[in-house]
């Protein structure tokens, strides 16, 4: 015990939980973000070039680099978050409240399908499942859910509800299938949900040109418009200029489930002990079939919603764009999900952060110039990060866990 | 052409399992005239998907803007790239907000989000590439081209340079964007046919026997799987082809790829951006006929200029070979001055209508 | 004759603030068989490691013939002499003896050629010398434990060892391979070699050494001597008196709670390693099943258990069929399972104690209602199991990796017991348990006996077959070899596990 008194206050809270060392992660990613910066500006390395040709050269190229690399994170911070002037002036004059709100509005517009997509992955880690399928699963939510929102016409309280289920419904039909395959053939859910996204994504190009989906008059990939019934509005009326829509209160109410199913319900017990222990978990009888046909299941619909949401929240259409590349929510997900420790609290944050990072890097391109690709860097690092948590530790000095340690003594007895 | 580039990378990335793996860092362009981030910008560019390197309508339409910089000190351009569809409204509002001159929307799939954006600001400006509105507005310019103009000068070349008498084309999807370059080509080598009493046949692709019906033909569908070029185009060579001209974005590097090897005599002919300014040894070396140009640069610098001068006007703009919307760009020093001629003539012809590129009426 | 004299002097090591090893110190002269003796956890296998070079101490230090050593890995640990032979054999099963012995340090020929026949000559001299009696050409696959154990130390010795550590070496042999292990122990000492030997059988020390140090929590509380009797030896090492034999009333036997009957059930490969096995387990009595591991016991037990599947036979629980029914079923029918190896198939170790303790009862009442779970049951649960059963945690919700092996086997017994059973089928119920918790567990295993429940205890460790047994089956090679009554000698039981019965010629 004496040890653990003379150890400083820092090793004793940092040492506690891993959370630290994904906070860590993030602060790592804006130093190694703010390097790529200083490493890309021209006029910051033009100004390391003149240090030397004037006194104070070096003075002045530090202050061009604090200069801009504070300009690019206060662009993203006041573009994602609030603008603190704008924020003040519409306190004081009670005017131009939208403005000062749009960042925030904005952020949230785009985490709610991210944050449903991850705890959908989530989820299926937690029972010990990779659900790399989540985009197609998301897309054939939104393929499905677009056709219901844009081909059946009904009151708002019937529309909604309804096009948010086809949603539901893409996402399971997606997602079944490698459930089925994995618990009756044993083939692996990477594999099958992996290919399943390029069988998907044709699967949409399909669709899109197809007579019953495409747009009338359009002979490139695109959808019909989904009905103004069933698109989810936006929470504070469509003239008030911000995009934040029920997208976040449906995303508010899986992490809900979610929070639920996981601590509270018998089956996400299952779920579990499954992932934590699948030897365990038969002997315990647990149907590892059933389990593994429901995480799919589970986590097939939750993307399927997330792909509904995105359409019927923000777009209103389908393109042949939809959640490929860089916009896949689905893949990003599996990243939000493992920042967050796939618990649906932790899965908040991951999904704030990462949206934030896409909301603000894009007003930090427009005010300073540097390319919201930066925003996909400093994402990276941080996800490289935390997948190695040794090397944070080993940064931060931070101390190794006590429990590995005995683990480790105690090993070659067990 | 910009959904091609975003079919490719979802291939890519979902095969690097994490999306967001992606370290796309090479060749982020920096802002033109980029120190003075608080001077509102003149010109600001929406791209779509694509992205600013796509080696298609995208980097086009940055290139014009970067022109109209370049002649004008006093204009500054920027741009913003879409993730996503989820951004075009994000991305305009954005630009909006920064008091734009004039705000230019790259690709179709923007064009309810522009048309939108232009009618909740009338003071503000637009031009969109390659879509419009339902109804002219006053403060939004659609930009339109009429690339089988291009395709058919293209194709007559392509029919007057083949030994074998066998050309071909093949696309990346079949849809109109794609199959209009195709359409323009066949028009171009049965145009050829008819004047010079030859028959030189198009393999890839059959146009509809009915003006702007549906018509058959090969897709590597992929705008960036250079294998599918390569085997397509060695097997349209193997056929007896001599010149093949693929409207696939990248895949025609596959092709050629698949003209070296198959060795002197194979030609490729290029789409989109001027192959002297992206392969220039390739040029050099005999490897391409020439490009089929699509006129998006020009036309976006205009849209700037003519928006920082006071002299914008809204409508529509239809990019043809008379006013460099569209056109072909020779492989200069291995085409003959006769047919360099003859293709400026034709050229004469689209333009005071008395050649038609349907493939349907040649 | 070369020889080795080996010091520890003062060394500690330390995982965090936990200390695993508190300045140890301890001499091994030559031709001597010192004995390590420790309950699990004791910190016997750190000092091993960092005297093997494979842990750093972070104070005291290694002499060898009274010069102070730094091993930086176990290479340079082999280089000064030290041999190793871990619980887990480090041999390439498809490989010869002869490439086993000589990985790592190949002879050659000229350009680099293997030159095996010098490597097989090498081994068939060390073998004479040492009555290491091995096929250099054998392939490790098809030889038996035992042996597999001899190409071990012939490895070290092929190392030119002159102290070997010896961990837990019996755990795996059969009697009689025991006695020939300790044979081949005593021909290497007369050699000049000496030895540590690490065990918790208190029978092997008194049996072998010439030292004995006991370890507890992590220091040297003192020595002893082999003739020290057995109880004594057993309170030193677990630091209180223990009681190691376990009292048995005569109990009436009741009706057969479980029946096997022409059981045959295939291993992963599918072969068959349950061939044709018959069993009556009564209530009120405990059959015991003896055995070397590795002869079917374990897909016995899985096959009873639900989780592997039954080729042909029946399994009949309280006069209920459950041949090849789901584990739900069976344990629903009446089975208490307490598994060979808990860590992987009972317990979920990031998971707390509470929820361990209703790990295959997480939907009876009150632990849920209508597919809500009642965490607040739960945990009462947990509470009044952790305090009878003596669990020592805690916390109710402490993960489980938090607890000692003891602990974590009590709590599975406490799981198993708390449901109303039939049957209980435990295997290698003390496995790796200290002597405190053996005792401990030993009479949990005899009260279900004592009330009436069939018990049908599984274990390789012959004390626990002859302490706890009513019956003794004895399996070998996939087949009951004989079933005796307890009286029967330890030798004659030796015997039936290596597979020898009256009147054949196995």
């Amino acid at each position: 015990m004496s040890n653990s008194t003379k150890a400083s206050l820092w090793v004793r809270y940092t040492s506690k939980s891993p959370v630290f060392v994904t906070v860590f992660s993030v602060v790592l990613g804006l130093v190694v973000g703010a390097l790529v910066i200083i490493a890309t500006s021209p006029v910051i390395l033009h100004s390391w070039s003149q240090i030397f040709s004037s006194w104070g050269g070096i003075f002045h190229a530090l202050k061009v680099t604090l200069d801009n690399v504070g300009a690019a994170y206060r662009s993203i911070f006041t573009g994602s978050i609030v603008d603190p002037p704008q924020f003040w002036h519409a306190l004081t004059t009670g005017k131009d409240w939208a403005v000062a709100l749009t960042p925030i509005s904005e952020t949230l517009t785009y985490t709610a399908p991210l944050l449903i997509a991850s705890i959908g992955v989530g989820i299926a880690f937690q029972a010990g499942m990779f659900n790399i399928g989540a985009n197609g699963q998301a897309v054939m939510g939104g393929i499905v859910g677009t056709a219901a929102g844009s081909m059946l016409h009904l009151p708002t309280a019937v529309h909604v509800p309804l096009t948010l289920l086809a949603g539901i419904l893409g996402g399971v039909i997606a997602g079944i299938i490698p459930g089925l395959l994995k618990a009756f053939t044993g083939a692996h859910e990477v594999i099958i949900t992996l290919m399943l996204n390029y069988v998907i994504a044709f699967f949409l190009i399909y669709t899109l040109l197809s007579t019953a989906l495409q747009q009338p008059g359009q002979q490139n990939d695109v959808s019909r418009y989904l009905d103004p019934t069933a698109q989810l509005s936006p929470l504070f009326g469509a003239h008030s200029g911000l995009r934040v829509n029920w997208g976040i209160i449906i995303a508010g109410l899986v992490v809900a489930f979610a929070w639920w199913f996981l601590e509270r319900s018998t089956l996400g017990f299952d779920f579990r002990v499954t992932g934590a222990n699948p030897k365990t978990a038969q002997a315990s009888g647990i149907n590892a079939k059933v389990v593994i046909v429901l995480v799919f299941l589970i986590s097939g619909g939750l993307a399927g919603l997330a792909g509904v949401v995105q359409v019927s929240s923000t777009t209103h259409f389908l393109d042949g764009g939809f959640l490929v590349g860089s916009a896949g929510i689905g893949f990003t997900a599996i990243t939000v999900s493992l920042l967050g420790r796939n618990n649906p609290i932790g899965i908040i944050w991951g999904s704030l952060l990462f949206a934030a990072l896409n909301v603000g890097g894009r007003v930090m391109q427009a005010s300073t110039t540097i390319p919201l690709d930066l925003a996909t860097i400093i994402q990276s690092v941080i996800v490289l990060f935390v997948a190695t948590p040794v090397l944070v530790k080993e940064i931060f000095r931070l101390r190794v866990e006590h429990a590995e340690a005995v683990q480790l003594s105690v090993k070659g007895w067990s | 052409m910009g959904k091609f580039r975003r079919i490719g990378t979802l291939l890519g990335s979902s095969a690097l399992v994490l999306g967001t793996m992606t370290l796309g860092v090479t060749g982020s362009v920096i802002t033109s005239g980029a120190a003075s981030a608080a001077a509102k910008p003149a010109g600001c560019v929406v791209l779509d998907t694509g992205g600013v390197n796509d080696k298609s309508f995208n980097q086009s339409a940055w290139q014009g803007a970067q022109a109209a910089a370049a002649a004008n000190k006093a204009i500054t351009v920027k741009y913003l790239t879409s993730t996503s569809s989820a951004d075009y409204t994000s991305n305009i509002n954005t630009f909006i907000q920064q008091g734009c001159g004039i705000i230019v929307t790259v690709g179709y799939l923007m064009g309810d989000a522009t048309t939108a954006a232009a009618k909740a600001h009338p003071d503000q400006l637009f031009a969109i590439v390659d879509s419009g509105p339902p109804a002219p507005m006053n403060n939004l310019l659609s930009l339109s081209y009429r690339t089988d103009q291009g395709a058919f000068l293209g194709g007559y070349l392509a029919a007057a340079s083949s030994k074998t008498g066998k050309v071909a084309t093949f696309g990346g999807i079949n849809i109109p964007p794609v199959t209009i370059y195709m359409n323009g080509f066949v028009a171009g080598v049965k145009y050829y046919n008819k004047m010079n009493n030859k028959s030189v046949t198009v393999l890839g692709w059959t146009p509809s026997a009915v003006s702007g019906g549906a018509g058959t033909g090969t897709f590597a569908n992929s705008f960036t799987d250079q294998t599918a070029g390569n085997t397509i185009t060695t097997g349209l060579f193997a056929q007896g082809a001599d010149i093949v001209f693929p409207v696939a974005g990248s895949v025609g590097l596959g092709s050629l790829a698949a003209a070296k090897t198959a060795g002197k005599g194979h030609q490729v002919l290029w789409v989109d951006f001027d192959a002297s300014t992206t392969n220039a040894a390739d040029v050099k070396n005999g490897w391409f006929l020439g490009t089929v140009l699509k006129g998006v640069s020009a036309s976006v610098k205009n849209a700037i200029t003519s928006a920082k001068a006071g002299t914008f006007t809204g409508g529509t703009y239809t990019g043809t070979t008379t006013n460099g919307g569209t056109g072909f760009a020779f492989n200069d020093a291995k085409t003959s001055a006769a047919l360099k001629a003859k293709i400026a003539a034709i050229a004469k012809g689209i333009a005071n209508g008395s050649i038609s590129v349907d493939p349907a009426k040649n | 004759m070369k020889s080795m004299h080996l010091e520890l002097r003062n060394i500690t090591k330390r995982f965090g603030n936990f200390t695993a090893n508190n300045k140890i110190s301890l001499t091994v002269e030559p031709g001597q068989i010192h004995c390590l003796l420790g309950e699990n956890g004791a910190g016997k296998s750190t000092l091993m490691n960092v005297l093997f070079g494979l842990l750093e101490p972070d104070e005291g230090e290694i002499l060898i013939d009274g010069e102070p050593v730094k091993f930086a890995n176990s290479g340079e640990a082999v280089r000064r002499g030290i041999g190793m032979v871990h619980q887990h054999f480090m041999l390439v099963p498809v490989f010869s003896v002869a490439e086993n012995v000589v990985l790592g340090f190949e002879p050659t020929k000229s350009f680099g050629r293997l030159d095996l026949e010098k490597a097989s000559n090498d081994i068939r001299r060390v073998s004479k010398e040492f009555g290491l009696e091995v096929d250099p050409d054998a392939i490790i696959e098809e030889l038996s434990v035992g042996i597999q154990q001899r190409v071990e130390i012939l490895k070290a010795l092929n190392h030119d060892a002159q102290l070997l550590i010896l961990d837990e070496p019996t755990a795996v042999l059969t009697p009689q391979e025991i006695d020939s292990l300790l044979e081949i122990m005593r021909s290497l000492t007369a050699a000049g070699k000496s030895i540590l030997f690490i065990t918790h059988k208190l029978k092997e020390v008194q049996a072998i050494a010439d030292v004995i140090t006991i370890i507890r929590l992590g220091e040297v509380v003192g020595t002893a001597l082999p003739s020290d009797p057995e109880t004594v030896l057993a309170s030193k090492m677990v630091g209180r008196e223990v009681n190691l034999t376990v009292a048995k009333d005569e109990v009436a036997q009741g009706d057969t709670v479980l029946e096997i009957r022409n059981l045959i059930v295939h291993d992963d490969r599918g072969i068959p390693v349950v061939n044709n096995v018959s069993l009556d387990i009564h209530g009120g009595e405990i059959l015991a099943l003896a055995g070397v591991q590795g002869n079917g016991q374990t897909e016995l037990v899985e096959a009873i258990a639900g989780i592997r599947r039954v080729e042909s036979g029946t399994i009949t629980l309280g006069g209920k069929d459950i041949t090849n029914n789901s584990p739900r079923q069976i344990l629903d029918a009446g089975l208490g399972h307490i598994p060979e190896d808990r860590q992987s198939n009972g317990l979920v170790l990031s998971m707390s104690v509470a929820d361990n303790m209703v790990l295959n009862t997480p939907r009876r009442a009150p632990f849920a209602k209508r597919g809500t779970r009642n965490l607040k049951a739960v945990d009462e649960n947990a509470q009044t199991l952790v305090k009878n059963f003596d669990v020592r945690t805690t916390s109710t919700q402490a993960p489980l990796s938090s607890l000692s092996g003891g602990n974590q086997q009590k709590v599975i017994v406490a799981r198993e017991l708390s449901r109303p059973i039939a049957a209980l089928v435990a295997s290698q119920p003390t496995r790796g348990l200290d002597v405190g918790s053996i005792e401990y567990v030993h009479k949990q295993i005899v009260n279900e006996r004592n009330s009436g429940r069939g018990v049908l205890i599984v274990s390789s460790e012959l004390d626990e077959v002859f302490a706890l047994g009513d019956r003794i089956a004895v399996m070998h090679n996939g087949k009951i070899t004989g079933i005796v009554p307890p009286s029967t000698s330890r030798s004659d039981v030796g015997l039936l596990m290596a597979g020898v019965t009256e009147g054949s010629n196995e």
